[in-house]
C-alpha cells in the first residue's frame, strides 16, 4: 500500500458516440510534485480531467486514489442506498394500499396489500440495482465524494458562483460544515458557529494570501478574469485537498499576477501539496511541473522531465501538426 | 361569528394573505434559494389541506363530548391537539415531496418545471378520483374546532400569523446559514458545488422538501379556514399566484416574499371595491379587474424592476453590465 502513488491512472478510455477522446491513458502523481498535463487542443486533457474529478465515468481502465479505486470511492453511502429501497417500498406499498381500497372495505386484507407491495417494491429496487451494477456495469458519477476524499479541481473557464460574494466563495468550501445540515442550524448548535467562525479566519487568511482583500463583498461574478482564477485557486485552498486538479490556472492573468500565482502553487507544494496542472502556456509549465505527461489524440505520447519533453521529436511534430 | 362587516373581511384577508405568505416562503426556498423550478405548489398545498381534513375526519363518537378545552380536531373519535394537525400535514407534504423528488429532482431546471406541472395535476386528480380517500368532486369535510369558537376568524388569524412567524423565523436561520450557502450554491452552478464536495441532490433534497413541507402546513392552515375542502381549491392556477407573489416580491428573498404575498391580497380583493367609487362599474366586472391588474402589475415589474421589490438585481438579471 505505502508504494501506491497518490494517483493511480491505468488505461482509462472514453468514447462519445463514435468518437475516441481518451484512449487508453496510463500515469502516476507522487505525493508533494507538480505533474503537468499537456497536448494540443482535442487531445482528450480535459476528458481526463473530468475523469480524475469523477465528473465522467471511464469506459475503461480504473483511477486509484490512495490505492482505492474512484468508482468505490463514489459508490452511495448505505443511508443514501437504504433511503432509495424504502422509497420504492413506500410507492409500491402505498400503490397497493390504493388498489385494495378499491375494491374491499376489510382493514385487515388492504394492510396485507399495502405489505405485499412494499415488499415487491423493495425487491424490485433491490432488483434493478443488482442488474445495473453487475450484468450492465453501471458506473457511478458523483463528483463530490471524489472531493471530499481529497481530489478537487478548478475549470477551464472559471465557473464562480456568481450571486454569492467573494467571501462567501471560500466559505462554502472547507469540507464537514455542521452549518450545512441546517437541523443543527435551526438547534443553534455551538459546532455551527464555532466552525463558522474558524472558517471566517482562514477565509480571510485566504483573502489576504491572494490579494483580493478589498473585493471581499463584491459579487463574484463582478470579478476579473484573472481575479476569477485567484479566487478560484483560494476556493480550493479553503477546502485544503491533497491533490488540486488545476485546468489552466493562468489562461487570461496578467502576467505580474501569475507570477505571484505561480509562486503561490511552489510554496503549496513545498507544504505537501499535490497539483496536476493543464497549461497551455509552454513557459509556464515547463518551468512549474516537475514531470510533464503529453497527450495527442486521446493518448498519452511520452511522459517525462521537461528537458526530455522539450527535446522530444514527436511532441514538436504533435504541436506542429506533424 | 363575532366579527361583522369590514372588520371579518379584513381579517379574513389578512388570514389569507398569511397563508399565501407562507406558500410564498415555501416557494422561495426551492426557487429563490436553490433554483428549483416548482409548479407544483398547489398540489403540496392540497396534500395539506387533505391530510388536516383527513386527520379531522369526523367520526361516529364526537371527541368534543369528552369535555377537551378547544384547539382539538377530531380524528375518528380520537382527539388531536391543532398542532399536531398541522404538523402531521406538513410530514405528508414532506413524504411525498421525497417520493417525487427522487426521479425529479436530477433533471435540469426546466425540465424540473415541466414534470412538477405534470404531477401537480396528477395529484390533484388523485384527489378527485380517489374518493374512498379524499370525498372526490363533492369533497371533504373538515372537523374544525375553531368553528365553536367565539372569535373563530380571529383565532385563525391569529394561528396564521403564529405559524408565519416560526415559518419566517426558520426560513430566514436557514438561507443565511452555510446550509443557505450550499443551496445558492446549486442556484448559481450545480457543477461546481459538486466540485466543491457538496451532495447536490442530497440538498436539492433537503430544500424541495423543506420548502414543500411548509406548503403542506398553508394547506392545513387553508383546511381549517374553509371548512370544507374540494379538489377545485387545489387548480394549477393557484400555484402562479404564488408564482406571482415571490416575483414581485423578489425571488431570493423571504421578507419579499411575504409583501409579495400582501400585495397579491391587494390585486386579488382590492378591484371588487372599485364599483363601490366607479359608479357604472358592475360587481362582477370590478372583480374580474384583478385578472388584467395581476397581469399589468407582473408585466411593470418583470420590466422596469425584474429583481422585485426586495429582490438583489445581482441575482435576477442575466446581464449587468
Amino acid at each position: 500500500m505505502s508504494d501506491e502513488p497518490l494517483l493511480a491512472v491505468d488505461g482509462i478510455e472514453k468514447h462519445f458516440g463514435g468518437i475516441t477522446a481518451v484512449d487508453g491513458v496510463e500515469f502516476e502523481i507522487e505525493e508533494g510534485t507538480i505533474v503537468g498535463l499537456i497536448g494540443p487542443n482535442g487531445a482528450g486533457k480535459t476528458t481526463t480531467f473530468k475523469m480524475l474529478g469523477g465528473f465522467l465515468p471511464p469506459d475503461a481502465g480504473e483511477i486509484r486514489y490512495r490505492g482505492t479505486d474512484l468508482q468505490d470511492i463514489m459508490q452511495p453511502s448505505r443511508a443514501e442506498k437504504s433511503y432509495f429501497t424504502g422509497s420504492a417500498a413506500l410507492v409500491a406499498g402505498l400503490g397497493g394500499l390504493a388498489l385494495a381500497s378499491q375494491s374491499t372495505p376489510s382493514t385487515a386484507i388492504q394492510a396485507g396489500a399495502a405489505a405485499v407491495g412494499a415488499g415487491a417494491g423493495l425487491g424490485a429496487y433491490r432488483g434493478q440495482e443488482i442488474l445495473k451494477t453487475r450484468h450492465f456495469g453501471h458506473k457511478y458519477s458523483r463528483p463530490f465524494q471524489v472531493s471530499r476524499a481529497g481530489m478537487m479541481r478548478t475549470f477551464q473557464i472559471t465557473r464562480e458562483l456568481e450571486g454569492l460574494t467573494v467571501f462567501e466563495n471560500l466559505l462554502l468550501s472547507p469540507k464537514n460544515q455542521p452549518g450545512e445540515n441546517v437541523l443543527k442550524t435551526w438547534m443553534r448548535f455551538n459546532s455551527v458557529t464555532e466552525t463558522e467562525a474558524a472558517n471566517h479566519e482562514r477565509a480571510e487568511e485566504v483573502l489576504d494570501l491572494l490579494d483580493l482583500e478589498h473585493l471581499r463583498d463584491e459579487y463574484a461574478g463582478n470579478l476579473s478574469g484573472g481575479q476569477r482564477k485567484l479566487l478560484e485557486l483560494g476556493r480550493v485552498l479553503m477546502a485544503d485537498p491533497d491533490l488540486i486538479l488545476l485546468d489552466e490556472p493562468v489562461a487570461g492573468v496578467n502576467p505580474t499576477l501569475s507570477k505571484t500565482l505561480l509562486a503561490r502553487i511552489r510554496d503549496l507544494r513545498d507544504q505537501g501539496y499535490t497539483f496536476c496542472i493543464v497549461e497551455h502556456d509552454m513557459d509556464v509549465i515547463m518551468n512549474l511541473s516537475e514531470r510533464i505527461i503529453v497527450m495527442h489524440q486521446g493518448q498519452k505520447l511520452m511522459e517525462g522531465t521537461p528537458e526530455e519533453v522539450q527535446g522530444n521529436q514527436r511532441v514538436i511534430d504533435a504541436y506542429l501538426g506533424g | 361569528m363575532a366579527l361583522s362587516g369590514p372588520a371579518a373581511f379584513l381579517v379574513s384577508m389578512l388570514t389569507l394573505g398569511g397563508i399565501y405568505a407562507i406558500l410564498a416562503i415555501g416557494l422561495n426556498i426551492q426557487w429563490g434559494q436553490t433554483g428549483l423550478f416548482n409548479i407544483s405548489v398547489a398540489a403540496f398545498w392540497g396534500i395539506g389541506a387533505y391530510t388536516a381534513a383527513l386527520v379531522s375526519k369526523v367520526g361516529g363518537e364526537t371527541a368534543f363530548s369528552w369535555g377537551l378545552p378547544f384547539l382539538w380536531v377530531d380524528v375518528v373519535g380520537f382527539p388531536i391537539p391543532i398542532p399536531v394537525a398541522v404538523i402531521l400535514a406538513a410530514i405528508v407534504s414532506g413524504v411525498v415531496a421525497v417520493l417525487i423528488g427522487i426521479p425529479t429532482l436530477r433533471l435540469r431546471t426546466d425540465y424540473l418545471a415541466i414534470a412538477s406541472l405534470g404531477l401537480a395535476e396528477t395529484i390533484r386528480l388523485i384527489f378527485l378520483n380517489e374518493g374512498w380517500l379524499t370525498g372526490g368532486g363533492t369533497g371533504s369535510t373538515v372537523s374544525n374546532p375553531l368553528v365553536d369558537l367565539q372569535y373563530t376568524n380571529l383565532t385563525l388569524l391569529v394561528i396564521t400569523l403564529v405559524v408565519l412567524g416560526i415559518v419566517y423565523w426558520l426560513a430566514e436561520t436557514g438561507v443565511q446559514s452555510p446550509w443557505g450557502r450550499a443551496l445558492e450554491a446549486i442556484r448559481d452552478d450545480e457543477e461546481v458545488a459538486q466540485a466543491l464536495g457538496k451532495n447536490t441532490f442530497s440538498l436539492k433534497m433537503q430544500a424541495f422538501v423543506i420548502g414543500s413541507m411548509i406548503m403542506g402546513v398553508a394547506g392545513a392552515l387553508t383546511a381549517l379556514r374553509l371548512n370544507y375542502i374540494t379538489p377545485f381549491e387545489f387548480i394549477p392556477e393557484f400555484t402562479f399566484y404564488v408564482w406571482i407573489a415571490v416575483i414581485v416580491g423578489g425571488s431570493g428573498s423571504n421578507r419579499g416574499a411575504i409583501i409579495g404575498a400582501g400585495f397579491l391580497m391587494v390585486l386579488l380583493e382590492g378591484p371588487r371595491f372599485l364599483s363601490d367609487f366607479l359608479p357604472g362599474l358592475s360587481g362582477s366586472v370590478a372583480a374580474d379587474l384583478r385578472f388584467l391588474l395581476i397581469g399589468l402589475v407582473l408585466m411593470l415589474v418583470v420590466t422596469y424592476r425584474p429583481q422585485g421589490f426586495l429582490g438583489d438585481k445581482q441575482l435576477m438579471t442575466e446581464d449587468n453590465t
